[in-house]
């Protein structure tokens, strides 16, 4: 390797990146890329290390968004007040990621980057209708997440001038909530079976979904809306009926693979049973009891 | 929905090699200062067979433990007690260092016996002095080995102890083992009749070790295997794919960690002396992993009706069994009343 850069400011960052001509990698967390790097399942000239930018590791509401640096760890939005009331999908499955030393150094941007199928900040972000923002010496451009997402471990990130600097979630007026279920062999350190993630907006009595988002992974080679299931409760009446419903048609339209993790067969069926339970508990955030 | 059940598992381990000679041996000396040094080659790999063997070579010497050091472990110092396997150490080795202790102890009792003008009968070893129990008469450990050796002789024991293992005849049968570790676990699961996912609410553990030379370490022998063993009924599995292994790192290969643990596990000591053993002791250091997935399994079958015969047991293969059986169940059933 050529060399370890420290820019102290993103300017810096992007004219390093340029210089090495797209055979240098960002690295931030670096518990992704440490790994790649060592299995050689990734090459890098020279790292560019982005932990200098303190500008990217906050956490704010700024006209009705969610504004996150992409160096924010997941420590940091699993325990962030705003993000636990404003997206719990996402403190939730930030909290959910390997273990407290992991979650301690990863970060929400090195989540998204590496494009995992079923990252779980990505999947919660993915329901969340979350945009990326990444600059460039030309500028910023906001994507919508799911554009960014080419294939397993691609992204549309231009390597040799683009960096991923934050993420913004909307925050839609009245009643919205979110919430994220996993399955994983084990309790920590695990990567999951299946996640899946749920967001609701419902009508101002409470009555009715306005816009519901599902997503779920690994389900296909990028993270999975459940396109159907959304629009079979658009406008619907609230009832665990209508949830049953949709939740089995997010399953019969899932086609996930077979894995060391989980088998196709089983996977297919836990979309059903952790988009309901996803569904469930956001509408129960708020304060809907769905038992009548 | 999520259901309970319980489930018992017993477990008849033999202590050392099957059906074979497997001694081991040790050295004990008392020194010139009062305290004594053992050297006995089983390696304590954590199991915590160093401080036992330790408390025995005190409590046989009269002395206290931490008057007693002990080399192990190195071929070139210490002489072979064969492998920290079969859970064979305690007992075997234990009962090596107990002769070899009472070999040593034998010189400085007989010095006593003349010194005190007693017999050696009525003396009696303990916290490092000899006294005579007529007369109250007493004297040093370290005053008995430096009058001992201004007349040539030293205060060093040599012991060895083979197990009286049978031999197996042709068929393989026969009495294999000296003695036996009987253990019992019961473990108590919550079953998912949606996803088939398992968790361990709580583990009881009876294991009759014997003489329980160090109950601390015993509870820890308990727990860290059972530990294991949940991993090995939950989680642990060895896949390949065509003769590839695919689980070749600790990533893939998934053992159980603290959160797994959450399981309240509690450790019961049963003593039964064994007579051969050191001051009664046998082995426990295997047991305890034994049938903790034999008693999950069984919980499991308890709590929602269906055997799974195959380790580990995922939340896949126990969401296969229960909708082959039938006996999937939703949380919410269908047709739940509208939210007014």
């Amino acid at each position: 390797m050529d060399g370890y850069h420290i820019p102290s400011t993103l300017d810096e960052a992007l004219d390093l990146l340029e210089s090495y001509r797209g055979r240098a990698r960002v690295i931030a967390g670096g518990t992704d890329l440490v790994i790649q790097l060592r299995k050689k399942e990734r090459e890098a000239e020279a790292l560019v290390d982005l932990s200098a930018l303190d500008e990217y590791k906050q956490i704010k509401v700024v006209d009705g968004t969610l504004k996150i640096g992409s160096l924010c760890t997941h420590s940091q939005l699993a325990g962030s007040s705003l993000v636990k009331s404003a997206a719990p999908a996402l403190a939730e499955a930030a909290a959910s990621i390997g273990s407290p030393q992991i979650r301690n150094i990863g970060t929400i941007g090195g989540n998204i980057v590496s494009a995992q199928p079923a990252a779980d900040t990505s999947i919660a972000l993915t329901a969340l209708g979350a945009n990326l923002i990444i600059t460039s010496k030309d500028g910023l451009r906001d994507i919508p997440l799911g554009r960014v997402f080419t294939g397993v471990g691609k992204t549309a990130l231009d390597p040799t001038s683009e960096i991923l600097t934050e993420i913004h979630i909307p925050l839609e007026e009245g009643c919205i909530s979110s919430a994220f279920k996993r399955l994983s062999k084990r309790k920590a350190l695990s990567l999951p079976v299946l996640n899946t993630a749920a967001y609701v907006h419902l009508s101002e009595d409470q009555a009715y979904l306005q816009t519901v988002r599902i997503a779920a992974g690994p389900v296909s080679t990028v993270p999975w809306r459940a396109d159907e299931a959304e629009t079979s409760l658009k406008g619907a009446r609230i009832s665990l009926k209508r949830i049953r419903e949709a939740s089995d048609l997010a399953a019969e339209k899932a086609s996930p693979r077979n894995s060391l993790r989980g088998g196709a067969a089983y996977r297919k069926k836990m979309v059903g049973i952790f988009v309901y339970r996803a569904l469930k508990t956001a509408i129960e955030n708020l304060g809907c009891d769905l038992n009548g | 929905m999520k259901k309970r059940g319980k489930g018992i598992a017993c477990v008849i381990y033999g202590i050392g090699n099957t059906g074979m000679a497997n001694p081991s041996s040790a050295f004990v000396e008392i020194c010139v200062d009062g305290s004594a040094i053992v050297l006995c080659g089983a390696v304590d790999m954590g199991q915590g067979t160093s401080t036992a063997l330790v408390q025995i070579a005190a409590h046989e010497l009269g002395l206290d433990a931490e008057d007693v050091v002990i080399r192990t472990g190195n071929s070139a110092v210490t002489p072979d007690a064969g492998l920290s396997t079969a859970s064979r150490q305690i007992y075997i080795s234990g009962n090596a260092v107990k002769r070899a202790a009472a070999a040593a102890k034998q010189v400085i009792m007989e010095e006593a016996a003349t010194v005190l003008n007693g017999t050696v009968d009525d003396l009696e070893a303990r916290n490092g002095f000899v006294t005579d129990k007529k007369t109250g008469a007493q004297i040093s450990f370290g005053e008995l080995v430096s009058k001992a050796r201004a007349k040539g002789k030293l205060a060093v024991g040599a012991g060895s102890f083979n197990p009286a293992s049978g031999a197996l005849d042709e068929d393989g049968q026969g009495d294999a083992y000296a003695t036996y570790h009987y253990c019992t676990q019961i473990a108590e699961v919550e079953v998912d009749t949606e996803t088939g996912e398992v968790e361990v609410i709580s583990i009881v553990a009876a294991h009759d070790a014997g003489k329980a030379i160090n109950p601390q370490a015993i509870e820890g022998q308990i727990e860290g295997g059972v530990a294991m063993g949940l991993g090995y009924g939950l989680m642990e599995e060895v896949v390949t794919d065509q003769g590839y292994l695919k689980t070749p790192s600790l990533a893939e290969y998934l053992i159980p960690t603290s959160l797994d643990l959450a399981a309240t596990i509690r450790p019961l000591i049963v003593e039964v002396i064994e007579p051969t053993g050191p001051f009664g002791a046998k082995g426990m250091g295997e047991p305890p992993t034994c049938p903790t997935a034999a008693a999950i399994a069984n919980a499991v079958y308890d709590a929602v009706g269906v055997w799974v015969s195959e380790l580990p047991l995922t939340s896949e293969k126990v969401y296969n069994a229960l909708e082959k059986a039938g006996k999937l169940e939703k949380t919410d059933p269908l047709g739940a009343p509208a939210l007014a």
